[in-house]
């Protein structure tokens, strides 16, 4: 995720702020349901971590709409703060499917179903040391336009990278946690087992 | 413009699909209706906000089938603790549905600020973009499976305009029309590939998957 930067333009400002709220409740929402497919309290507590920094930027963004919009354009400022408050509804639906991880009851197996069946599918796959995605930054390797995957987590070693940016580089070893269609996916799993070196 | 009536408190009728189903839908549908949620802002389109009040009605029926579902399912305190929590995630769901309804309220509001803040859309890790199928391109009259657009490009179709018409069951089998704008999810240099495809400027060719 990006720093938000001090800029001039307060409804600027709003715009990136706004975006950094939408991207990270779209982020909640993927690692929500991994928390559930791999019942992974980890992935949950991160889920709730997020939902914080929503709940801070929607602030933030409130904040702003009031001080510095309100008066000179209000339909803008009703128009930014409704959109606020969706996206905060999305982050806490988000955080109500962790509760179930949360709450030390192993989730149903038909929730793992469900999440195996429906149309944007989630996976998670190893990076092999002979792959091609090994040492390659995740901008340059355009996985989401070769492949329909999108990498929303890596899991190196013990840490966790949520909503890695372009320029991390995927090690061997790496645990890739990626969103998109099943034919991307088996693909994308090729590559990552080196048993298909081009991303084409 | 009243797009909005207030709702009906109909008897919903219970559909015999089972829990699975109706959650895997759910799933489904709360997705495209966040998407769509953007897209009919994006695109200032009352076509496409009336389309998120008709999933969301769509999303409530499924609410209440997994209920009972879920009800009938239960013959024990553990039985209840595990099924509780798909009792959570499809509320969690009608509840992503609810806050689009919410969204889409601002079209019938009188507000003067038109389109509504489309730049506020324009950045972000994923974009929206509408891609015209121009004469000359070959993914014309072609399936979207047989294409695999997703994974080619990464850009997922949320709807497709036809002429005056709007399509949103995205089904693998629908082919790709000469003239049809496509609204699609996805990051931007596999949008431009996509809009390459659909200008002609790039051929698919037959045997790119």
């Amino acid at each position: 995720m990006g720093e938000i930067q001090e800029v001039e333009d307060p409804l600027k400002r709003m715009e990136e702020i706004f975006l950094e709220m939408k991207d990270t409740s779209e982020l909640m929402v993927d690692l929500a349901y991994s928390s559930l497919l791999y019942n992974n309290k980890e992935i949950a507590s991160e889920v709730e971590h997020l939902g914080d920094i929503v709940d801070e930027l929607s602030g933030d963004l409130q904040h702003i709409a009031i001080e510095e919009i309100a008066e000179r354009t209000p339909d803008a400022t009703l128009m930014i703060l409704q959109m606020a408050r969706f996206v905060d509804s999305i982050a806490d639906a988000a955080m109500s499917i962790v509760d179930v991880v949360l709450r030390d009851i192993e989730p149903h197996p038909i929730l793992i179903q469900v999440i195996k069946e429906s149309d944007v599918g989630i996976y998670k796959m190893e990076v092999r040391s002979k792959s091609t995605l090994v040492d390659k930054p995740l901008g340059t390797l355009r996985l989401a336009t070769e492949t329909g995957m999108w990498v929303f987590a890596i899991k190196r070693k013990v840490r966790w990278i949520y909503g890695p940016e372009k320029g991390e580089v995927l090690k061997k070893g790496d645990i890739i946690f990626v969103r998109g269609p099943e034919d991307g996916a088996k693909k994308l799993r090729a590559v990552a087992k080196a048993k298909r070196m081009s991303l084409e | 413009m009243g797009l909005f009536k207030r709702k009906q408190h109909d008897r919903i009728e219970f559909e015999n699909i089972g829990v699975k189903e109706s959650l895997t839908e759910m799933k489904d549908l709360s997705e495209q209706i966040i998407d769509l949620s953007y897209s009919a802002i994006l695109f200032d389109s009352s076509d496409i906000a009336r389309q998120v009040m008709e999933l969301e009605e769509r999303l409530d029926k499924l609410l209440y089938n997994v209920r009972i579902g879920v009800l009938l399912a239960a013959r024990n305190r553990e039985d209840a603790e595990q099924l509780s929590g798909i009792l959570q995630v499809a509320s969690a769901a009608e509840a992503m549905g609810d806050a689009s309804l919410q969204l889409m309220r601002i079209f019938d509001e009188d507000v003067e600020f038109r389109p509504f803040a489309p730049f506020f859309l324009r950045d972000g890790d994923e974009k929206i973009w509408a891609i015209r199928i121009y004469e000359g391109s070959d993914v014309i009259n072609r399936m979207i499976s047989e294409l695999g657009i997703e994974s080619e490009t990464g850009a997922r179709i949320i709807a497709i305009k036809r002429r005056t018409r709007w399509l949103y069951d995205i089904e693998p089998e629908r082919r790709i029309k000469e003239g049809d704008i496509l609204i699609v999810r996805g990051v931007e240099d596999g949008l431009q590939e996509l809009d390459a495809y659909a200008k002609g400027e790039v051929k698919w060719g037959k045997y790119k998957r």
